[in-house]
Formats: structure tokens, sequence, C-alpha cells
């Protein structure tokens, strides 16, 4: 529901497993999706997200909530005092620690970033899937993204044979 | 390799002209690695259900592919059927090739595909090469199909090691909004400075290059920044025709100086030019310009005339650099930043400027240890700026800097 709480506007999110999150409409305007759903008039009421779960929205909530642009009556207060270098290099720190997460989360949060489109966080979780995966070979690559290999026999020999010049 | 992406029949037959080497080197290769990895780390990863990265949307892959280097990415089509083409719409491309790492063969192979089968739009692409200096007609090919057939909408290019050259007719493209260019060359005859088919660009930086080309123009430019390059232009001085441009940096531009057409709407200028090679000078004292023949005056010497709309503005060289002969005034000036320029000789080029300062606020002067008789002079600032209300004064020591702030409210 959209409220109004000292001044901000609150936006209700809506998980599918029941669970509500109440954030603040710049939060939630990260997500290029739901900015177009406000902007469209379609978020009078929550906001339904679905497939993904609260534990991975509540996660998504949280990397907006860190990377909102510092506006308004504090907030001006606050970007004006501080670098911009250094709280890009703060970010940078929170980022990592926030992407220390197992395998299956960084796979849903690379779905919610898609769905929900919030850029930042899509390069973030695919970079650091990106640096898991490189200096690999098919077979751990395979493995490590839970991809069955179901090329026939011949075919899988055609595709090596057009990939040979990457081994030279 | 035009057919290899069509049917697997016309491959096998391929295979079969060639059968021995390149397919067992890759096998062998293959399996060593795996084997490695099989030593190694054992159960690091298990293979497992439906949670893996094939499960996600299409789109949501194409953009975590477009992390990988364009070598692996293209590799990525190995992985399985599902798999096989989703590098040809990945969202991003990043060609970043170093010599040694890669054949040229290969790299030329890698080109090629890039080139048959990459036509979705891009994001971003970046190619960023050191060394093979064999392939500069294929890295111009890849970035003329990257903003023409792609439609990709931020571009760096860096040519290291390279031919270093871009050439050809100017880009077309209603996408591209950023361009970076570095370690590149542009020759006299080049027009790929001319982006007036460009309607998109709004960023230009160009770095760490040489621009032979007479003109740079974009009518959509927005910021353009310009540094560590060497102009040498034949004929007249590097045109820079940019008119809806809000921001401008040129730092350390050397051998000649370039010429700007008018920039109505221009915010913030910071122009810090560097040393000048007296090309075009007439008398050539000791190999520097003698700032007062046609030569230097044309390619030496920047107007100020251009810079009148600006609300800050920085404007610094190591020797005379800007000439106030017809000084514009300064309506919106708030902050200036000057250096020994103004104060050579005498102090009649900064008092011209500041009497056609009206607003200015904040002046600051980056001095020399030489110019130090000029402190004395500030005293008089006072009377001619009125709403000057902070002049600072830089001293640049020999070993250290000293600062000496005169704060004087008016």
């Amino acid at each position: 529901m959209a409220t109004r709480e000292a001044g901000k506007k609150m936006i209700m999110l809506k998980s599918p497993d029941g669970m509500e999150f109440e954030v603040e409409e710049a939060v939630a305007m990260e997500s290029q999706t739901i900015r177009k759903m406000i902007e469209d008039d379609c978020a009078d009421t929550a906001i339904l997200i679905p497939n993904i779960n609260s534990k991975i929205l509540s996660r998504v909530i949280e990397y907006c909530n860190k990377h909102v642009p510092t506006t308004g009556a504090t907030g001006a207060a606050a970007s004006d005092t501080v670098a911009p270098a250094a709280l890009a290099e703060d970010l940078k720190i929170w980022d990592a620690e926030f992407i220390k997460v197992n395998r299956a989360t960084r796979f849903n949060l690379i779905q919610a970033a898609s769905y929900l489109n919030i850029k930042g966080l899509l390069d973030l979780t695919s970079q650091t899937t990106i640096d898991t995966i490189s200096d690999n070979s098919l077979e751990e690559i395979r493995s490590f993204l839970s991809t069955k290999n179901d090329y026939l026999p011949e075919e899988e020999q055609t595709i090596r044979r057009e990939n040979q010049w990457a081994f030279q | 390799m035009a057919s290899s992406c069509d049917s697997s029949p016309t491959m096998i037959i391929i295979r079969r002209r060639q059968v021995v080497s390149p397919e067992d080197l890759y096998a062998r290769q293959m399996l060593d690695r795996t084997l490695q990895w099989r030593k190694g780390e054992k159960n690091q990863w298990t293979p497992s259900g439906p949670d893996g990265l094939s499960a996600l949307p299409d789109d949501a892959i194409r953009h975590v592919i477009g992390f990988l280097p364009a070598r692996d990415a293209v590799q990525t089509s190995a992985l399985a059927l599902g798999w096989r083409d989703h590098w040809t719409s990945m969202h991003s491309l990043l060609f970043t090739p170093v010599a040694g790492s890669v054949t040229v063969a290969g790299l030329k192979r890698l080109v090629g595909r890039l080139l048959l089968d990459l036509r979705a739009p891009l994001d971003e692409c970046v190619i960023d090469v050191k060394g093979f200096w064999q392939l500069h007609s294929e890295f111009n090919s890849l970035i003329r199909h990257a903003v023409s057939e792609c439609q990709v909408r931020t571009l760096t290019v860096s040519l290291v090691d390279t031919h270093r050259t871009i050439y050809g007719q100017p880009l077309v493209s209603t996408h591209l909004a950023r361009l970076e260019l570095r370690h590149v060359t542009m020759p006299a005859e080049c027009t790929v400075l001319d982006f007036s088919s460009c309607t998109a660009l709004e960023d230009l930086v160009i770095s760490c290059s040489q621009i032979y080309a007479n003109k740079l123009s974009s009518p959509s430019l927005k910021r353009l920044k310009i540094e560590e390059c060497w102009l040498f232009p034949k004929g007249s001085p590097t045109c820079i025709s940019a008119p809806n441009i809000v921001s401008l940096k040129l730092d350390d531009i050397r051998i000649t100086t370039p010429r700007l057409e008018r920039m109505p709407l221009l915010e913030t200028a910071s122009v810090r030019l560097g040393g000048s090679w007296p090309l075009n000078c007439k008398h050539r004292v000791a190999r520097r310009c003698c700032g007062v023949c046609e030569g230097c005056i044309e390619f030496h010497l920047m107007e100020l005339r251009s810079f009148s709309s600006a609300t800050h503005l920085e404007l610094t060289a190591p020797n005379v650099k800007f000439t106030v002969l017809r000084c514009p005034t300064f309506s919106k000036l708030k902050s200036l930043s000057l250096n020994d320029w103004c104060v050579t000789d005498d102090l009649s080029a900064l008092i011209r400027i500041l009497e056609h300062s009206p607003v200015l606020e904040k002046l600051t002067l980056q001095l020399n240890e030489g110019s130090q008789e000029s402190y004395n002079a500030v005293e008089q600032l006072r009377t001619i700026s009125r709403c000057l209300k902070v002049v600072e004064i830089k001293c640049m020591m020999v070993d250290n800097r000293r600062n000496f702030e005169d704060i004087q409210s008016v």
C-alpha cells in the first residue's frame, strides 16, 4: 500500500510466500521494473513480486537501500560532506561483503535482478559468477552451472572444432 | 564458417577433410584441464538440480555471458544445446586480447566469428587490445561492426602496441551515447572525428592519442574530455565544433592548441595546455614558439572568446598560450583559476579578464616561485572586481607547495 510516513512515500512489496516489505519509494525505484509500475500508476496496492521468495527479496531490498542515491533533507548533507570517491570505495567494500553468498542464492539474485531490472545488482552478481568460472574447463563450468551436456556426440565434435582456435 | 552454424551434416564433411590435429589438440587439452581439476579440489562444485544458471531466463544468461572475455563467451556455445546461441545475443562484448595469450590466427578467427554471428544490440563494448600489429584492419572492422550492426551504446577502444590507426568514414549510429578512444591515432585524411551522424553521442573521451585530423565535430555532444593528446594538424589548427557542450576538459594537450568554436551552453571548462612544439613558428627561439609570429598566433594561442558562457573556468599553460587581445565578457563566471601566463610581464592580461568578469567570486592563481612579486599587486584586484570574495594564490615551490590563502571580504 502506498502510504506516507515521515514525509517519505512508502511502497509495499509482497513476495509469493506471503511476506510483505514496506520500503521507501526511492528505494523501490532502484528497480526499473517497479519504477515503471509506479510511473504508470500501477502501484496503488501492494506490488506482488512473482518468483522471488522473501529471503531473496529481503536481500534485494538490502542492496537497493544501500545503493539509493542519498538525497533529501538528511541525505543531501551527507553526500556533501563525504567525497564521492570515498563513497564509491565504501560501496565497493559493501558489495564485496554482500555477494559472499552460496551459488544458489547468487543465481536467485541474478534472476531477481534481471526481473526487477536493477542494473547494479545484475552487474555485481554476473561479474562475481564470471570471476568464479573463468580459467576453468568447459566440464567444470558445466558442473558449476548445473548444465547437462545434451549435445549429440557428432554435434559436440562440430562445436569443439568450431572452437578449437581458442586453444591454439 | 558461414555454413558451420546452419546444419551439422555440412560440418561433418569439413571435419573429415581435416581429420587429425586441431580436434585432437582440443580434446587433449580439455582432458588435461579436466584431470587437473579432478586431482585438485574435488568436491568444490557438485552438479545438481534446477538451481543452475541454465534455469535463469535467457535475458539474464545473456547478461552474465557479456562479462566473459569474447573468446570464453563464444565458447559457452559448447556447454550444451541450449547454450549454443546465447553468446550471439549477449548484452556486452569484452574484446581484450593480450599478445601471447592467443595466436594471431586464433584471434583472426575469433574476430571472424564475432563479425559473422554477433548481431544483437550491445549495451557496452570494450575493445582493449595489447599487441597484434598485423590485425589492425580486423580491429577497425570490429569497431564499425559494434557501432553499425550491434548498435552499441557505450564503446571503449584502446589499441596499445598495435597499428593504432582508426580510419574510414564517419561512424553512423543513433544509439552510441558514450565513446572513449585511448591509444589511437587519427590520421589527417580520417573523418572518424566527424560525429554528425552519431545523433545520440553525449560523452566523448579521447586520451593518450595522436590527432592529425583537422576537425572534431558533434552537434549532440554534452561532455568532452581530451587528455594527454598530441595535436598535429596540417594547414589549419584542430577545430573543435560542439555547440551543445556543457562540460569541457582539455588536459595536457601538446604540440599545437585547438581552436574552439562557439559553445553557448558551456558551464564548466578546464583547459590545461601542455608543451608545444614550434611546428609553425617562424623564429623557433630555443625550440620554443616565439608566440608573436603568425604561425604561433594561429597554432599555439587560444582565444578566450569560446569560454564566455562558462561559470567555472580553469586556464593553465606552461608558457603564454591564451590571448586576451579580444577579451569577451564572462557574464556568468563565478570561479576562475589561472597560472603564470596571466601575470607574465605585467598584470594587464589578468586585469583585462577581471574587468570583463562582473560576477566573479573566486579567483585562484597558481604561480611559480619566480612570480612572487605579483603577490603585492593582488591588492589592486579588489578595486577591479566588485563581487570577488576569495583570492587564493598557490605558490609552486621547487620541492614543496606552499599555499597562501588570502581571504578578502569585500
